[in-house]
């Protein structure tokens, strides 16, 4: 009797699972791999990151997923920390692309760390978005077909800063003073603002450099006092540029100061000792576009704050990505060339058009911000 | 304004940064001192003092005062664990153990740190003032200048434990030979976890003092400790007053080196004056030289 019973029972159970493992509603998601710091000193910078790509990923899975072949499945984040080094990083992709199966990769952010995973994702033929401003990345021998640059490059930001100067501070009247943080962001993008400088006429009075987290800049401030700059544009971390001004404030300087990347982080924390101060941005959050002021009040409903323009970078990046696989299907070949002829799609941050542009570029649009009570004014644009 | 005012605002604010190195060097050599061992974690101390202030500042709404009385009375009971815990199991190890053991802790403290506060850099509320006023042609701070005066006045206090009270004759006494102090009727344990103790203090102390020139972040311990250690080996390895010298020392040449010669070579400068001051000195600028038996 209980033989009799065990068996259809067990029929049952059977037919179950089998029809619960092959249920028609769930598709296999997209792996979409995010590769950032999420410890140590820029931490922040890969939350802010991770946040932005992590909106889109919901967004786009609540409405049913990326159409493939006829069918939508969804997306998947898979988050790594390359703790801002190479070697974190390297270990980082590797696991994504080989375990994870990542069609995609996002991210680093860091010079250093982004290079060593270009030919990492060359190699195993993955697209990459990584979010580095720095020019190294996209030159001859560095550069991967495969990877694209999802944030403006230091060369415009730098012009657009040169401009400003030129055009609206008197040009060649001033004498500009330069600090630079030591490292490779620091030393690249001081040195194209110099050369901006340099062939407007414009003369460049002092170049001084300080280590990340420098405890005092006073040497930095006395030399720029004592070459007699009247601008100073700081190519630096928050924390340092921050310091260099209160530093240039108490020995009584009185100019005028550019900061090279002013952003929320930039802000929240100089408080009222950056007001007025002015620098270039990919995006602010004062953008007036529609996708721009949609995309800042999901993310503020979210995560209960203004988003800023790493966040934009990767949100836009899952949106771009969306588009290529459902314009041309899950074969990376293809999504490359497809992102690579692009000549016009618009993000929260602008206009990609990466048909005109090359080193991986995306995007070239620049808004110069001054802040303001606090926020980000659009100068601009 | 002039190269020679300039030059003079260097080495006031180099005085200023410099005094906090020493102490950090002070307590790194009050540990050597006493176990022989080179403490790693010491620059994380002053994390946990500046963290702990900010806490009791910002979140539980004390006044600045008691916040950083409070901190550094923290930091004091936690290098007590820090002896007991990590530090006395280990004490007749050899020498590779006990770096390895503090910079575990180090680790430790800071991820958890940066576990708990994240990694956003805060600003510390100054509590002398950071409103600069000028005396001929000079920018004074008056939390430079305050600063300065608070470590004096701790070396001054600390002068007076080590050599006018029995418990500072009882330090020294371990630190000159800890079996022979115990055999005295010292209590050895005791007077190591009093050491560690009092160092974690000094590098509380200097983190709470150095919070309101910089922004708080979990980042600067390696940076605070490559300080700390130049400082203790250029005034001599283990003297105390060597400690105090190598710190202003690498406060104010750090500064007038980057200004004169380069800002891209201020750390160079800091090793090339460790490297010249052991050439010519090699058991440091107070230390008598060591001789070969």
């Amino acid at each position: 009797m209980a033989f009799r019973l065990r068996l259809p029972l067990l029929l049952v159970v059977l037919v179950f699972a089998g029809l619960s493992a092959c249920n028609p509603g769930e598709q296999e998601p997209i792996i979409l791999g995010f590769v950032g710091v999420l410890s140590g000193p820029i931490a922040l910078n890969g939350e802010l990151n991770s946040r932005g790509a992590m909106l889109a990923v919901e967004e786009i899975n609540a409405g049913g997923g990326v159409s493939v072949g006829g069918t939508k499945r969804p997306l998947k984040l898979v988050l790594e920390d390359d703790q801002g080094g190479p070697t974190s990083g390297v270990n980082a992709v590797n696991k994504l692309v080989e375990q994870d199966k990542a069609f995609a990769i996002l991210g680093p952010e860091l010079s250093s760390v982004v290079i060593p995973t270009l030919e990492l994702t060359r190699r195993h033929k993955v697209v990459q978005f990584h979010s580095t401003n720095s020019l190294a990345t996209g030159k001859e021998g560095v550069h991967s077909p495969y990877a694209f640059r999802n944030r403006v490059e230091d060369t415009y930001l730098a012009r657009a800063v040169v401009d400003y100067i030129a055009n609206e501070l008197g040009g060649k009247d001033r004498r500009v003073g330069i600090s630079l943080l030591n490292n490779e962001y620091g030393r690249t993008g001081s040195s194209l603002v110099e050369q901006g400088l340099k062939e407007k006429g414009i003369s460049v009075t002092a170049k001084v450099s300080h280590n990340f987290r420098d405890q005092d800049l006073t040497p930095s401030a006395a030399a720029i006092l004592s070459d007699g700059a009247d601008t100073v544009v700081t190519w630096s971390g928050p924390s340092e540029s921050i310091l260099l001004q209160r530093t240039l404030k108490n020995l009584g300087w009185k100019g005028t100061f550019i900061h090279g990347n002013p952003d929320l982080i930039y802000v929240s924390l100089g408080k009222e000792e950056v007001e007025g101060v002015v620098g270039p941005q990919g995006w602010a959050p004062a953008e007036t576009r529609e996708k721009s002021r949609k995309f800042v009040a999901a993310y503020r409903k979210r995560f209960n704050q203004v988003p800023d323009n790493h966040s934009a970078a990767y949100y836009d990046t899952v949106y771009l990505l969306r588009s290529a696989i459902e314009a041309v299907g899950l074969d990376a070949d293809k999504v490359r060339d497809y992102v690579t002829t692009i000549k016009k799609w618009e993000g929260v941050q602008g206009n990609f058009h990466p048909a005109d542009l090359t080193g991986g570029n995306l995007i070239t649009d620049v808004v110069l911000v001054k802040i303001q009570n606090g926020e980000l004014r659009i100068l601009r644009k | 304004m002039s190269d020679l005012i300039l030059g003079t605002q260097l080495v006031i604010n180099g005085l200023s940064t410099g005094s906090l190195y020493a102490l950090l060097a002070i307590g790194f050599t009050l540990i050597w001192k006493s176990v022989a061992v080179a403490n790693f974690a010491q620059g994380d101390f002053a994390l946990i003092g500046m963290f702990a202030a900010l806490t009791f500042s910002n979140v539980l709404g004390w006044s600045i005062l008691a916040s950083l009385a409070v901190a550094i009375a923290v930091a004091f009971i936690l290098g007590t664990v820090m002896e007991r815990m990590a530090i006395r199991p280990i004490r007749r190890a050899d020498a590779m153990t006990k770096i390895l053991v503090t910079l575990g802790v180090s680790i430790i403290i800071s991820n958890s740190l940066r576990l708990i506060f994240g990694p956003m850099p805060r600003s510390f509320p100054p509590f002398i003032g950071l409103d600069a006023f000028k005396v001929g042609g000079i920018t004074l701070v008056p939390q430079y200048i305050g600063t300065l005066a608070i470590v004096m006045a701790l070396i001054l206090i600390l002068q007076v434990l080590f050599y006018r009270t029995m418990t500072g004759k009882a330090l020294r006494a371990v630190a000159e030979n800890r079996d022979v102090a115990s055999l005295m009727g010292i209590n050895q344990d005791r007077m190591v976890a009093l050491s560690f103790a009092l160092s974690s203090a000094l590098g509380a102390t200097a983190g709470v003092l150095l919070a309101p020139f910089i922004f708080v972040t979990t980042d600067i311990t390696f940076s605070l400790l490559i300080k700390a250690l130049l400082a203790a080996v250029i005034g001599g390895f283990g003297s105390y007053p060597g400690a105090l010298l190598g710190g202003l020392l690498i406060g104010v040449l750090d500064n007038l080196g980057a200004f004169y010669i380069s800002t891209y070579y201020r750390d160079v400068i800091s090793f090339s004056i460790l490297i010249v001051v052991l050439l010519i000195k090699p058991a440091g600028l107070l230390n008598k030289p060591v001789r070969d038996i």
